[in-house]
């Protein structure tokens, strides 16, 4: 049975794949990766962002739902593929705080393995985070 | 587990076709492939060596007939409008050229110039993985288009014959662009003449291929005009003007010229067969390994 489970994701993942081909503004699209402190799954929390270029900033939403967040500021430096993103989300207490990530994006005209890997900072925390375009 | 094994039957027969899709070579062209089971055209559209387009006779001879000696006159409808393809009791003719947009003038974006410069280093293509090509890029398919023009139904088609075998609509009975458009690879297209040109206005493009050959990136903010002026039997002068403020600082043209090959006509050429990077259709491999052997 988990054998079949996974036969179907496996084949529904290589047909989908070529339906997100994104070639425009390399940061456009659907992003979702994790960040944590530390490597260990407990420290771990998944996010995902949707971006989106206007022609002069980059706008987008972060894990779009009860919670979700506005982006508040982001650039892109297409010298270096530099990404900074800033926008408020809340700490374990429940309070808005920045969350500041400052990243470069890899791969950027990949259509499969583009990245953004980089460090994050929120409140008092602060480690590693990366996501990945869907 | 019943289910669930029908349905990975199911999703297992769907896929198999694109993995196992070498069927028998109809009879009359078998001997006149050139390599990897590719038959010959019909009409002297000769298959050439692989291609740049990462297709199997990409970029090969076009048939048809060289002009020679000076060209005919532009020819004409009955009303005088220029003819854009073409004429009857003749068998056909192809377009070719006019791929030409961006270059270092190109007011970029400073996103926009480093994807261009990206794009030209790697060369990933979305037309080599058989997707449309809209804009421009139309016009620098293997072979040539075909532009048909239907007066009677107030529509003109532009018919590739390389990548994905499509075609584009032009709408010309007046109507206007729709106001809320689902981006598509060749967008929504409205065409009317001035004098002797032909001018097409299109939005609506979606981000998922090239405008050309990588040279001029694009958002879903793209608007492009094409001047299309037939200047002689044999000649089309092909002015560009794209708008684009996701991409670019100001409005930019290009002007290019076509050439008519009198006697081409299109054929059946299917990108996904014969395709020199099938990896890149399911999305396993970053680059295009043209070392390995090519099974058809």
């Amino acid at each position: 049975m988990r054998f079949v489970g996974s036969l179907c994701l496996v084949m529904a993942l290589a047909v989908a794949v070529p339906m997100i081909a994104q070639e425009g503004f390399p940061l456009t699209g659907t992003w979702s990766g994790d960040y944590g402190t530390s490597a260990k799954e407990g420290d771990r929390t998944q996010t995902t962002l949707i971006l989106s270029w206007d022609g002069s900033k980059i706008q987008g939403l972060v894990d779009p739902g009860p919670d979700s967040a506005k982006i508040k500021a982001a650039a892109l430096d297409s010298t270096k593929w530099t990404v900074h993103m800033e926008y408020d989300m809340k700490d374990a207490s429940g309070k808005l705080v920045p969350f500041v990530v400052d990243g470069t994006l890899q791969n950027p005209a990949s259509r499969h393995n583009r990245m953004v890997v980089g460090r994050y900072v929120h409140g008092s925390k602060k480690g590693d985070f990366k996501i990945k375009m869907d | 587990m019943r289910f669930a094994s029908l349905t990975a039957g199911a999703l297992f027969l769907s896929l198999a076709p694109i993995a196992f899709g070498q069927q028998a070579a109809p009879a009359q062209n078998q001997g006149r492939g050139v390599g990897q089971g590719l038959a010959a055209p019909p009409n002297g559209a000769q298959q050439g060596a692989r291609g740049q387009d990462g297709q199997a006779g990409g970029r090969g001879g076009r048939g048809g007939q060289a002009a020679a000696g000076p060209a005919e006159p532009t020819p004409r409808w009955p009303d005088g409008k220029p003819r854009l393809g073409a004429l009857p009791g003749q068998p056909g003719g192809l377009w070719n050229g006019g791929g030409s947009t961006a270059d270092a003038t190109t007011p970029y974006q400073p996103w926009a110039k480093a994807v261009s410069d990206d794009r030209r280093a790697n060369a990933m293509e979305p037309h080599t993985r058989c997707k449309p090509s809209g804009g421009p890029r139309q016009f620098a398919t293997p072979y040539g288009v075909e532009i048909l023009e239907m007066r009677d139904l107030q529509r003109v088609y532009i018919f590739d014959n390389g990548g994905p075998h499509t075609f584009r609509t032009i709408y010309t009975d007046g109507r206007a662009h729709p106001a809320d458009l689902a981006p598509s690879y060749y967008g929504h297209s409205v065409g009317r003449w001035e004098g002797d040109t032909f001018i097409v206005d299109s939005v609506g493009f979606n981000e998922k291929m090239w405008i050309d050959r990588g040279q001029a990136p694009h958002t879903e903010k793209l608007h492009i005009i094409e001047k299309f002026t037939r200047t002689d039997m044999n000649s089309m002068s092909y002015e560009l003007t794209v708008e684009d403020p996701g991409a670019y600082t100001a409005t930019w043209s290009r002007t290019s010229q076509m050439s008519y090959r009198a006697g081409s006509e299109l054929f059946e050429f299917i990108c996904q067969d014969n395709n020199l990077a099938p990896e890149l259709l399911v999305g396993t491999h970053e680059k295009v390994d043209r070392s390995s052997v090519i099974v058809p």
